[in-house]
Parts: structure tokens; C-alpha cells; sequence
């Protein structure tokens, strides 16, 4: 009888063993950017970290600063070396279509996008007109003279959303708002990001904001100012400008890494959007603590509508807005 | 002494490599990477597969035709720093026409590139021998200006209807199959899966031949070289300097804009966002080192892009060195390639260092 105890207990030993073997994932992540970029490419491997911290055994390769022109080229290295390619830019999604058609047993995963582009593709989408709307709300209840001023970086992915999410919110909670947007027309221009916003508090708008990377830019002429203040997006700015940042929102795709990999283990390959919301725990909303810059009504009416979207996401009727 | 000049040539080539291997090997070291497993990524890898050396291929092609280009301008005695635009340009006018014109065909699709970079090519030319504006800076403009122009046109006329209402990356509607440039494996059995790269690299080294051919073989092409060589002297002998400098740009920006038609119809197969992957710079570096001879840039174009794809694999294979020191490691070897090119070729430096080497060894040359 002990032979046989020992015997199963030695089988189990081994079952679970090959279990774990099984559940670690090698998993290539392509970056347009490097991953301490404080921004869009940082978020998405600092997730990866906070998955494996979590329990998710991963094998993680980054692959940093990819061209598109070399997108092709980097994917087909890639390609069947790795159980997952995590590609982490929507400028990447012509070359993923075509290398994933060419390798159907590869799975990708690529944001962001909504869209569903093959048996072989995830795709990913931060639903970020939640975490727009959340700033319209803050823009309109602290704006003392009605003027707004938004940094846009392309009107594109998740900035399109952001974008009209905020105007959505900022009309709702003060009609009498008026908003000035203006282009970049790049994700990392924080230089032209910067003179967009010194035109803006020239032209008198006292809060401003903006989606990406791009906008440090602003938000370094905001601070610099002493008078208007940002609400962030995209990155935690309130610990580096806690002088002028009434809030922010951080994107944490660890959601979106672990859904995937979760995914894959009940044996799917793709052609699902994972979002990433408020009700996924993709999203993280910090206030000022600074009751000066922000006070508690704002702030209990912005929470109010953070616990709506949690309950009930993708209610933002984001393309309802159009823009002046 | 007969043999100097090779022994001055082996010596500069050997402590520019040794130097090179220092510099690269302390920053390796510094950054806690294996120096030696760097070095085989970057240099061996490339050939380990057919695949890799697809891709080293796909890489070549347009540097060999942006380098031809190069080539022509500065033998004309013009500095084209605008390869960049006029691939652009040329990309653009071969997806306007290709995406319009219902029976686009192949050919014209790539001769309408041609034109849209020679077209790039002409202003600055113009600007050059009428006005006398430095083609450095009008070149640069001209970048500029190309470079807004498509993005504008990238997302508002010829916008995928696919990626319209803000989801997704600017880019154009796919091609018609019929106009991509046929890869290896398309004509040829039997090839490893991966074997990615097209007809491209044919166009890119019979332009090379038909360039060197025009350009060392014909009077046009001679009288362009001599107006590069000495502008006063070509005057002198009745060379129209004027008509053949704006000729010269015309040739180089054909070649960029046939470079990113051949890139566009060869890999992406549709029009994205920064699509030239920066070869319209990369492209002078790859003429210089090919000694700004057609048939030099194509073992400097195949030497830059063995190098440029086996520091792109350097993370693929978990050598732990970041991207922004992988770039600074690409920098190092084009910078000392370049430098040792021209040290070569300096005869006063070879003069210099053969009387000190015959004060040193031994006796003069008779």
C-alpha cells in the first residue's frame, strides 16, 4: 500500500511539475520606443513585470525601438521562436496582419486596436474615452474662466477616443466651457507639444490636458507657469508636478497580458479584443491630495463617475462628439 | 618602397578594427554584456539561416539603390542630403497612381515612382544652378515638406476606409496583388519557409551596372563626373555644368523614389507611416563607403545591412545590451568605416606616414 501512496504521490509530483513547465509562456514584446520611455512602452512592460509577480511565469524577451519600416523584418525573426508576440503598436498592425497570415500557428497580440484581424491575433484596446470622460468632468468643475485647452497627439487609437471622451464629459458637466484642441500630429513631440500649451495659456485657458508621451511637454510649460493646472493621462504625472496636477490616469495592462495569457491556456489563439477598462482594473485613477488644487466635491463627483464605469463599461458614447 | 601602400592600407584597416573592438568591447563590458556573443550577433548571426539572410537582403535592396543615387549626385559635384524626401515622393505619386488608376500595372507603378522622386530631385537642382541656393539646406527643406505632404495624404485621401474613425495607425488600402514585386519564394521551389525577400535586390544591382555604365561609359556621363570633378575646368571645356548638375539631381532622386516604390511594393505592400526605415540617410553613408561608385554600394550595402540586422537581433537573442547602445554601437563601426575609408584614400597622410615609416626601417626609394 506504501509502494503504491509513494507510487501516486510521485506520479502527482510529476503531473504537476509538467503542469508548471506547461503554463510558462515565452512571450517576444515589440516596442516602438525603449521601455523606460516613461510613457506608452513602460506601461506595457512594467504590466508584464506585474504579471510575473503575479504568478504568471513568463519567459519575457523586449525588443525595443522597432521601426515600422523594420516591423516586417523583426516579426519574421520572431515568429515561431516564441509561444506569444506581444506587439505594442498600433503602427505595427499592416506588418502583423501579413507575418500572422504567414505563420498561423504564431499567436500575436496587437494594440491597439478593436478590431478583429485573425485566428491568429488578440487585439487590445484601452477604452481610454473612460478615463477622458473622468478628466472632463475634473476640466469642467475646476475651470474658473471657461476655457480648456487640450495638447492632441494624433487624432488616432486611443487618443481619438480620449479626446472625445473628455469634450463628452466637459459639455455635460459645464455647457458653458469652451475647449481649444490642437495636434501635435505626434505620439513623443514634446516639443511642439510644449508650444501648443504656451499658446493656450497665452489665449487664457487655466486647465489643460492631453493624451501620450507627447504631452510632458505641456505639462513642463503648465508647471512652469504658476497658474493653470493639468490633468493627466497615460502616465502617474502627479508625483513629478505635484504643484499643478489636480489627477491622473495610469494604464495597467498587466489586465490585458494576464487575459491573453489566460486565453491561451483555456486554448484560444486569437481573434478576441481584450479591453482595458475601469472594470478590468486597467485602468488606475489617482487624485492630488492637495485639497487646494482639488477640492473633495470634485473629486467625490469623479469618483462617483469612476464607480459608474466600473459597473457599467463601455457606456461613453465617445463618437457622438464631433469636433469644432 | 613598392608594397608601402598596401602595408599603410592593411595597418590603418587593422587599428581601426582593433580600435573599433576596444571601444565596442569596454562599452559591452560596462554595459554587462558577453563581448564575444555580441560580436557573433551582430556579424555571424546574420548567416546562420536562409531566413536571416532574407532579411539581410530585404535591408540591402533599398540601400543599394539610395547609395547608387547618392552616388551620382556627389560625382556631379552636388550634395543630395533629400534621398530621404524623394523616396517619399516617390512612394507617394506610385500609391496615388497605384490606388487610383484601376489597371494600375507593375512597371508603371514603378516608373511613376521614379518620376515622383526625379520630379523631388529637380527643384532643389533648379534651385541650385539658377539661384545658386545651397542644395544642403533646400535638400533638408524639401524633406520637410515631402514628409508632412504624406502623412496628409496618409490619413486624409488615401486613408484606409478599415482604419477611419480613429482606431488603428494611419496607412493606405492594400495594393493590388498583381503590383508587389515577386518574392524568391513565389518563383522558386523548395526555399526555407521565411524567405522573404523579392525581386527588389535585381532592380537594385541592375541599376548599379546601368548606372556605372551611363555614368563611366557614355559623354553625358563623363561630362557630369568632370562637372563634379572641377566645375571651373568643365566650364572651361564647354561642359553645360548647370544642365548636368540639375540632371544629376534628377538621376539621384529618381533612384530614391524607385528605393521606396521597390520598399512600399516589395515588403509593406501598402502605404504606412515612416516607411523609408531612414534609408535616404543611411543611403549617403552605404555611397561613401562603396568609394561614390555604383558597383562599390553594393558590398557596402550588403556589409551595412549584415551589421544593421545583426544589431537589430541583438535583443531577439538575449544579449542584454539597450536599444539606445545598440544604435551607439551602430554609430561606432559606420563612424570608423567611414573615417578609415577616407584616411586610406588621403595621399598626403599616406605620404606623411611612408617617410616617417622609411626614417624608421630602412632605406628610400630610388
Amino acid at each position: 500500500m506504501k509502494k503504491i501512496v509513494f507510487l501516486l504521490a510521485a506520479l502527482l509530483m510529476l503531473a504537476l511539475s509538467c503542469a508548471a513547465v506547461a503554463d510558462s509562456i515565452s512571450m517576444a514584446v515589440i516596442y516602438p520606443d525603449t521601455v523606460d520611455d516613461k510613457g506608452w512602452c513602460q506601461s506595457m512592460d512594467n504590466a508584464i513585470k506585474k504579471a510575473i509577480a503575479d504568478g504568471y511565469e513568463i519567459d519575457y524577451t523586449p525588443v525595443e525601438s522597432v521601426a515600422a519600416a523594420d516591423a516586417p523584418n523583426t516579426l519574421d525573426q520572431l515568429a515561431e521562436n516564441y509561444d506569444l508576440i506581444l506587439v505594442h503598436a498600433a503602427t505595427y498592425t499592416a506588418a502583423t496582419i501579413e507575418i500572422a497570415a504567414e505563420y498561423p500557428d504564431q499567436i500575436f497580440a496587437l494594440g491597439t486596436s478593436d478590431k478583429l484581424l485573425g485566428e491568429n491575433i488578440f487585439t487590445y484596446m484601452p477604452m481610454s474615452e473612460e478615463t477622458g470622460y473622468i478628466n472632463g468632468i475634473i476640466a469642467g468643475m475646476t475651470t474658473k474662466v471657461n476655457k480648456v485647452g487640450i495638447v492632441g497627439s494624433t487624432d488616432g487609437g486611443d487618443s481619438y477616443r480620449y479626446v472625445r471622451g473628455f469634450i463628452k464629459a466637459l459639455q455635460e458637466t459645464n455647457p458653458d466651457a469652451e475647449y481649444m484642441l490642437s495636434w501635435t500630429g505626434s505620439y513623443s513631440d514634446t516639443v511642439g507639444a510644449g508650444q501648443i500649451g504656451q499658446t493656450f495659456i497665452d489665449a487664457g485657458c487655466d486647465v489643460l490636458v492631453g493624451p501620450a508621451q507627447q504631452a510632458i511637454g505641456a505639462l513642463r510649460i503648465v508647471d512652469a507657469a504658476d497658474g493653470p493646472v493639468w490633468i493627466g493621462q497615460t502616465t502617474s504625472q502627479l508625483t513629478d508636478f505635484p504643484g499643478c496636477v489636480l489627477a491622473a490616469a495610469d494604464y495597467d495592462y498587466s489586465a490585458v497580458v494576464k487575459g491573453v495569457i489566460d486565453r491561451m491556456a483555456e486554448g484560444k489563439t486569437g481573434n478576441e479584443c481584450i479591453p482595458l477598462n475601469y472594470n478590468n482594473g486597467g485602468f488606475i485613477y489617482t487624485f492630488s491630495e492637495n485639497a487646494e488644487l482639488l477640492p473633495e466635491d470634485v473629486k467625490a463627483a469623479a469618483q462617483a463617475a469612476i464607480d459608474n464605469l466600473t459597473a457599467a463599461p463601455n457606456t461613453v458614447d465617445y463618437n457622438s462628439i464631433v469636433l469644432e | 618602397m613598392k608594397n608601402f601602400k598596401w602595408i599603410y592600407t592593411a595597418g590603418v584597416i587593422l587599428l581601426a578594427v582593433l580600435l573599433t573592438l576596444t571601444v565596442a568591447a569596454l562599452i559591452l563590458a560596462l554595459l554587462g554584456a558577453n563581448v564575444l556573443d555580441t560580436f557573433w550577433v551582430i556579424f555571424c548571426y546574420p548567416f546562420t539561416t536562409f531566413k536571416n539572410l532574407s532579411g539581410v537582403i530585404n535591408i540591402m535592396t533599398p540601400l543599394t539603390i539610395v547609395g547608387v543615387g547618392i552616388c551620382v549626385a556627389y560625382r556631379s559635384g552636388i550634395m543630395n542630403i533629400g534621398g530621404e524626401g524623394q523616396m517619399v515622393m516617390g512612394i507617394l505619386c506610385a500609391l496615388l497612381y497605384s490606388l487610383s488608376v484601376e489597371s494600375a500595372s507593375l512597371p508603371v507603378t514603378l516608373l511613376v515612382g521614379i518620376l515622383g522622386g526625379a520630379l523631388w530631385g529637380l527643384f532643389p537642382g533648379i534651385l541650385k544652378s539658377r539661384f545658386g541656393v545651397s542644395e544642403l539646406l533646400s535638400t533638408v527643406m524639401f524633406n520637410y515638406i515631402a514628409a508632412q505632404l504624406y502623412a496628409y495624404c496618409l490619413r486624409v485621401p488615401l486613408l484606409d476606409p478599415a482604419v477611419a474613425g480613429g482606431v488603428g495607425d494611419p496607412q493606405t488600402e492594400k495594393l493590388a496583388e498583381g503590383l508587389w514585386l515577386p518574392r524568391i519564394n513565389d518563383l522558386l521551389d523548395g526555399l526555407p519557409k521565411g524567405t522573404r525577400f523579392h525581386t527588389g535586390i535585381f532592380v537594385a544591382i541592375a541599376l548599379a551596372v546601368i548606372v556605372y555604365l551611363f555614368m563611366w561609359k557614355t559623354p553625358a556621363g563623363f561630362k557630369m563626373r568632370a562637372a563634379g570633378a572641377s566645375e571651373r575646368a568643365a566650364r572651361y571645356g564647354g561642359i553645360s555644368v548647370d544642365k548636368y548638375l540639375v540632371l544629376a539631381m534628377c538621376i539621384s532622386g529618381a533612384c530614391c523614389g524607385l528605393a521606396g516604390t521597390v520598399e512600399i511594393l516589395g515588403v509593406h505592400h501598402r502605404g504606412i507611416g515612416n516607411c523609408t526605415g531612414g534609408y535616404g540617410f543611411s543611403g549617403i553613408v552605404v555611397a561613401l563607403f562603396g568609394g561614390l561608385h555604383p558597383l562599390g554600394v553594393i558590398p557596402a550595402a550588403f556589409f551595412f545591412a549584415v551589421i544593421s540586422y545583426g544589431c537589430s537581433a541583438l535583443q531577439i537573442n538575449k544579449i542584454p545590451v539597450p536599444s539606445n547602445m545598440i544604435d551607439v554601437l551602430l554609430g561606432l563601426v559606420i563612424l570608423v568605416i567611414v573615417a578609415t575609408k577616407l584616411i586610406i584614400a588621403n595621399p598626403y597622410w599616406m605620404d606623411r606616414a611612408q617617410r616617417k615609416f622609411t626614417a624608421l626601417f630602412g632605406r628610400k626609394e630610388a
